[in-house]
C-alpha cells in the first residue's frame, strides 16, 4: 500500500479508532495484525512475510538463547559468540542476496571474471531497514545493553511495525519495543498533532517534491544538453526533491506513530542549517549515521587490530596525530558502509560516502588553517555573514554528493560534473531558463511559494515546536491554519494518474 | 579504589586528552560540557581510560554512558573485582 494514496489515509484512519476502541490485551495483536494488512498490498507480500518472519524468529531466538547462556556459563564466550556471530552472518545473506546481487554481478562483469546479465527479483519490503533494526537488538543484547525480550509477539511487533518498513527511520529496540509493554490511550492532542504532521508530510512531498522532480528528471534525463548553471540548479533542486520527499515520508510516519500513542526517534533537524558537514550528518537522516557510528565506527576502533594501530601511530606520529590514525581509518569504512548500503554501485559508495569522508576528513584538518586566515583577515567567525558563508559551503559539498546519488552512473555523475564545471551556460537563473525545464509559470510559481513556506517554517523550528505554536492560537486561527494547510495539499498537490507520486525515493533501499 | 581516588586519576586522562589543565569532571559532566568531545574523540578517550584503572568497558556502556557519573560507576564496579 503507497503511503500516498486514498486507501493509506483511510487504513490509518480505521486502524486509528479500532485501536482504542480493542481492549487493551488486544491492542497489540490490532497492530500486528494491521502490519499483516499493509503488508498484503505489496508486490511481493509473501516474500517479505516469509523473510522478515525469518529475521524476527532468528533474531529473537538467538537473543534469547545469549541471554541464557550470559546467566548460566557468564564467563564462557565461545557459545555465545558462534551463536551470535551465526545470526548475524545468516541476516547479512539475506540483505546481500536481496540488495547486492545485481551489484556484485556488476562488478564482476567490470572485472571480467564472469559475464552475466543482470538477474531481476523482487526483494523483501523495508529489508535495508529491518535488518539493521533487527541486527541492532541482538548486538545489543550480546554486548550485554539490552535484556532479551521473551515474548515473541511484542518482539514481532517491533521488527515489523509497518509504518518504519516504508523507508525507516531505523529504531533501537529500547526506543520502541519498551512501549509495547502498556496499552495506550487515545488522547486528542496525540491524534491531532500526528494528523498535522502527516499532511505536512503530504504537503512537502505532494506540493514540493513532486514538482521539483520535473525540472530534476528535464535536466538528468537528458544530460548531455545541459551544462554549467542547469545542472547546477538541477542537483541544488533534487536537493529540495530528495529532502521534501524523504523528510515528507517521514513526517507521515512519525505522525501516524504519534497518533497510535508511539514515538519513534525524528530523522533530520532542519539540515540545511547546518555549518559543516559532521553537522549535516548529525541532522540528515540520523539513525542511519548513529546506527553505523555505534555498530562499525566505535566497535571497529575497540578491536585489537585498531589498538596496534593506535599504539603504532602514536609512536610514530606523536600522541595528538597518533590518535586520529586509527579513528580516521575507522570513518573510511563507517563511510564506505554507508555509501555500499544505499545498494552497492559506485555511485551511491561514492556519492552517499567515500566523499563525505573526504570532506570531513578535510573539514577536521583544516580547521586550524581555517582559524589562522580567519584570524589574519579579522573575520569573526561567530558573524552571521561566516555562518552563511558555512551554509553554503556544507550545502555545496552536500550536493556533489547528491550529484552522484541522482545521475544514472558513476561515469553519468563525472561527465555532468565537467560541463557544471567547466562549460559556462548562466541561462538557469533567468525567467526563461527556468520554464525550460517542465513546469510552467503558475507551478512555478507554485514550488517557489511553496519553498519559501518551508523555509519560513523551518526557521520558526529553530526556536521551537510549530505545532505548538499553532495550538495556543486562537481557535479561528488554529483551524484557519488547519483547513489552510488540507486544502493547500488538496489544491497544489501534484497527484493523480499522471503523476508518480506513489513511490518515495528511499523505498528503494 | 574510592570515588575521589577515581576523579583524582580521571582528571588527569580528561587533561591530558583535551590539552587543558583546567579541565574538572563531575559526576554531571557530559559531552556537551567539554568543548572537543566528540564521537570522534571519544574511542580514544575510553581506550585511554581504560588502560588508566587497567579494566575494560563494554560496547553497550561505551556509546551508552550518560555522563561521567555512570563512568566512574562502572570504573569503580570494574576495579572492586
Amino acid at each position: 500500500m503507497a503511503l500516498i494514496s486514498i486507501q493509506f489515509i483511510l487504513f490509518c484512519a480505521f486502524l486509528i479508532v479500532v485501536y482504542y476502541l480493542v481492549p487493551g490485551k488486544l491492542q497489540n495483536l490490532c497492530l500486528l495484525a494491521a502490519n499483516l494488512v499493509f503488508l498484503s498490498f505489496y508486490h511481493a507480500a509473501r516474500l517479505t512475510v516469509l523473510f522478515l518472519g525469518l529475521s524476527i524468529l532468528t533474531t529473537w531466538a538467538a537473543a534469547l538463547v545469549i541471554g541464557r547462556l550470559n546467566t548460566l556459563q557468564p564467563g564462557r564466550t565461545g557459545r555465545k559468540r558462534a551463536v551470535f556471530v551465526l545470526t548475524v552472518l545468516l541476516n547479512l545473506a539475506f540483505l546481500f542476496v536481496f540488495k547486492f546481487a545485481n551489484s556484485a554481478i556488476f562488478a564482476l562483469n567490470g572485472l571480467g571474471i564472469v559475464d552475466h546479465a543482470p538477474v531481476s527479483f523482487a526483494a523483501p519490503l523495508g529489508i535495508s531497514f529491518y535488518t539493521l533494526q533487527l541486527l541492532s537488538y541482538l548486538i545489543d543484547v550480546y554486548n550485554g545493553g539490552q535484556q532479551p525480550q521473551r515474548n515473541l509477539l511484542k518482539y514481532a511487533l517491533f521488527g515489523s511495525y509497518f509504518p518504519l518498513l516504508t523507508s525507516g527511520p531505523i529504531v533501537r529496540y529500547s526506543e520502541l519495543g519498551p512501549q509495547f509493554d502498556h496499552r495506550r490511550t487515545f488522547q486528542y492532542r496525540n491524534v491531532t498533532f500526528g494528523a498535522q504532521r502527516m499532511m505536512w508530510g503530504f504537503f512537502k512531498k505532494l506540493v514540493i517534491s513532486e514538482r521539483a522532480a520535473v525540472m530534476v528528471n528535464t535536466v538528468f534525463g537528458d544530460y548531455p544538453v545541459y551544462a554549467g548553471s542547469y545542472i547546477l540548479g538541477a542537483v541544488l533542486l533534487f536537493a529540495i526533491q530528495l529532502y521534501t520527499d524523504f523528510s515528507g515520508c517521514m513526517d507521515i510516519v512519525i505522525g501516524l506513530s504519534e497518533a497510535l500513542g508511539l514515538t519513534v526517534p525524528e530523522n533530520f533537524l532542519t539540515p540545511f542549517y547546518s555549518t559543516s558537514e559532521t553537522e549535516f550528518w548529525r541532522r540528515w537522516h540520523i539513525t542511519l549515521g548513529t546506527w553505523f557510528k555505534d555498530y562499525v565506527f566505535y566497535p571497529l576502533q575497540k578491536t585489537a587490530l585498531f589498538g596496534a594501530i593506535r599504539d603504532w601511530s602514536k609512536k610514530k606520529l606523536g600522541k595528538k596525530r597518533g590518535r586520529k590514525v586509527p579513528m580516521y581509518l575507522a570513518m573510511a569504512v563507517l563511510w564506505f558502509s554507508v555509501g555500499f548500503w544505499h545498494g552497492g554501485l559506485w555511485k551511491y559508495i561514492v556519492g552517499s560516502g567515500v566523499i563525505h569522508f573526504v570532506y570531513i576528513f578535510l573539514g577536521q584538518e583544516l580547521a586550524p588553517a581555517g582559524s589562522r586566515i580567519n584570524r589574519i583577515l579579522h573575520i569573526r567567525e561567530d558573524s552571521l555573514s561566516h555562518q552563511l558563508f558555512r551554509r553554503v559551503r556544507t550545502l555545496l559539498m552536500v550536493c556533489s554528493g547528491f550529484l552522484f546519488f541522482r545521475a544514472a552512473s558513476f561515469h553519468t555523475a563525472l561527465k555532468m560534473l565537467r560541463a557544471l564545471l567547466f562549460v559556462s551556460d548562466p541561462t538557469f537563473f533567468t525567467v526563461q531558463g527556468l520554464l525550460s525545464l517542465g513546469l510552467d509559470g503558475y507551478d512555478l510559481t507554485v514550488l517557489i511559494l511553496a519553498v519559501l513556506l518551508l523555509i519560513y517554517v523551518e526557521h520558526v523550528q529553530q526556536t521551537g515546536s510549530v505545532r505548538d505554536r499553532i495550538a495556543g492560537q486562537h481557535i479561528a486561527v488554529r483551524w484557519l491554519v488547519y483547513i489552510g494547510l488540507f486544502f493547500l495539499v488538496v489544491i497544489f498537490g501534484m497527484y493523480g494518474a499522471e503523476y508518480n507520486a506513489a513511490s518515495f525515493i528511499y523505498a528503494n533501499f | 579504589m574510592t570515588r575521589e581516588e577515581v576523579y583524582a586519576k580521571l582528571n588527569k586522562v580528561f587533561q591530558d586528552q583535551f590539552d587543558d589543565e583546567s579541565i574538572q569532571v563531575s559526576d554531571k559532566t557530559t559531552s556537551a560540557d567539554i568543548e572537543d568531545w566528540d564521537s570522534l574523540e571519544h574511542i580514544d578517550l575510553i581506550v585511554n581510560i581504560e588502560k588508566t584503572f587497567g579494566m575494560k568497558f563494554t560496547m553497550a556502556e561505551t556509546t551508552g554512558m550518560k555522563n561521567v557519573g555512570e563512568m566512574v560507576d562502572i570504573i569503580l564496579q570494574r576495579t572492586a573485582r
